[in-house]
């Protein structure tokens, strides 16, 4: 029970960094994905079960926060959830140049299947290239990369700090 | 162990997941899902705007959710309303058992209930509409002669009109309450006036046998009185249009207006007595259209069944019929007391007359 109320906490807390504390800690405009930070820390020190649920549940908020298809993040984060786990345990996730490597791919992946599933569902290409391939979403790939290894120290110590309370 | 079960459990997990996202990405345009997106987003963001968009995308929904419990609200009130009604007819049913057992027991004759046949009007002649009229229902539809026909206002009450004077079997005649060979043995509402209504050939009916000392006065509305064997007691006949102070042996005169013009005379309603049991009348009190013949058909060889009828009606009431048909059996008019064959002839000499008049 207690387990279950600190990981709404938890979760509501990540998704007012996200969503709220964004549009206040930017750097022109670009700011850390910091969901996907949080399904990768949960790849790496939880599981996968762990991570897909935090995809779904992070990929569902954020469709209702935007404007386009409902379920798009959903469904893409629900995946990367599912196959980055046993990625990042064959490659050692504990490292940081892991840590880089694995971000970096995760947010390609991520925009790949954006792309995919924009052009399934009759988006026009050229659209979707220019609105997933641009200079924005760079910074935000190299943002991230830079600032989840910051961030998965973090989010281990306050776990360690949580785990040895108990 | 925990371990090993979880990792079998997550591919299930994630299908059920993925079959969930992919599921909200196909129907993403409709209702249902913009409802949840919509939930989602009120649950993480709670703002009147967020809740307004809530209640505009669930509104097809909440209207069927609100016409369920509006449904559901009726069904309990009519569940009650059966129930009452259940009851009611329960108790109608008991009581109904006690009347018969105790119409047995004391041996009584008859009742009748009464049956409406609505029939339209199928001729009416312009110049003598305040005579007969001709309807299209008849003996197929159980209407036989003398029974009463009726017409019904805009708030549902039934007044007087006539009564039927031939039956066939799929068209009846019916002689106005205007006609002149009718009479209709009637009360001044709430003042206990005796009187009597005489066809005028014309809207207007002449009131007879009016005491000189009783008040009535312009405007009075006059009822069928208990007298009648056509009419149930209390049936509106005739407003009083004029009274006049002469008199004529001890009473006076007036004049009435009939309730119905002859644009009214287009769907009639006749009461057919649905016999039930033969019975005394003296002993119960009749339900419309009782049998016994009065004063507008009654044999003027034999009044007795008008004082069977009415055995509480004052003295004096019940005599100036008697007194009237008496005087009437000298002229041609004197068939309207008579019985139906006489009445018939007299009507038909009656128009013979009028015909050769002019």
């Amino acid at each position: 029970m207690r387990k279950v109320f600190l990981s709404i906490i938890f979760f509501l807390i990540i998704i007012f960094i996200q969503f709220f504390l964004g549009m206040y800690l930017n750097i022109y405009k670009v700011f850390p994905n910091f969901i996907m930070i949080t399904i990768l820390y949960l790849s790496i020190y939880g599981g996968r079960f762990e991570a897909c649920v935090a995809g779904f549940l992070f990929g569902m908020c954020w469709d209702a926060f935007a404007t386009d298809m409902f379920g798009l993040r959903m469904l893409v984060l629900t995946i990367i959830g599912f196959i980055m786990p046993p990625i990042i345990r064959k490659l050692d996730g504990q490292q940081v140049s892991v840590q880089f490597f694995v971000t970096a791919i995760s947010m390609v992946v991520y925009w790949f299947l954006l792309a995919v599933i924009y052009i399934a569902f009759n988006k026009t290409s050229t659209t979707v290239f220019e609105s997933i391939v641009n200079l924005r979403n760079l910074f935000t790939l190299i943002e991230t990369v830079i600032f989840a290894p910051f961030a998965f120290l973090i989010l281990r110590v306050l776990d360690m700090a949580r785990r040895v309370r108990r | 162990m925990q371990d090993k079960e979880r990792t079998r459990v997550e591919p299930f997990i994630f299908i059920v997941l993925l079959f969930i996202s992919i599921f909200c990405l196909i129907f993403n345009t409709t209702p249902y899902v913009r409802i949840f997106k919509n939930s989602v987003y009120y649950i993480l963001y709670p703002s009147v705007s967020a809740a307004s968009q809530l209640l505009d995308s669930s509104a097809d929904i909440s209207q069927n959710i609100k016409s369920l419990i509006n449904v559901h609200q009726d069904n309990l009130k009519l569940k009650e309303i059966n129930q009452e009604l259940t009851d009611r007819l329960y108790n109608y049913q008991q009581m109904s058992a006690q009347y018969y057992g105790l119409i047995d027991f004391l041996k009584i004759d008859s009742i009748q209930l009464v049956q409406t046949v609505f029939a339209s009007v199928t001729l009416r002649e312009p110049s003598q509409w305040y005579q007969w009229i001709i309807i299209d229902k008849g003996t197929h539809s159980n209407i036989r002669e003398q029974l009463p026909v009726e017409l019904m206002d805009e708030n549902g009450t039934l007044y007087a009109l006539g009564r039927i004077n031939e039956a066939q079997p799929n068209s009846s005649k019916v002689a106005l309450i205007t006609n002149p060979l009718s009479v209709v043995p009637v009360m001044v509402k709430d003042k206990n006036i005796y009187c009597l209504a005489e066809g005028a050939n014309g809207p207007l009916l002449k009131i007879t046998y009016i005491p000189m000392d009783a008040d009535i006065r312009e405007g009075d509305l006059l009822v069928v009185s208990n007298l009648s064997s056509v009419f149930t007691a209390g049936t509106p006949v005739a407003i009083v249009q004029s009274v006049s102070n002469t008199a004529l042996l001890d009473s006076k005169v007036a004049t009435a207006r009939v309730l119905f013009s002859d644009a009214d005379v287009n769907r009639v309603i006749v009461l057919v007595g649905r016999e039930v049991n033969v019975a005394a009348q003296d002993k119960i009190a009749p339900v419309r259209p009782p049998r016994v013949q009065n004063a507008e058909a009654a044999p003027i060889t034999n009044p007795q069944p008008q004082a069977l009828q009415t055995p509480a009606a004052p003295p004096q009431a019940q005599a100036r019929p008697r007194q009237q048909q008496r005087r009437r059996t000298s002229a041609p008019q004197s068939a309207q007391s008579a019985p139906n064959v006489q009445e018939q002839a007299a009507l038909e000499n009656a128009n013979a007359q009028e015909r050769e008049g002019r």
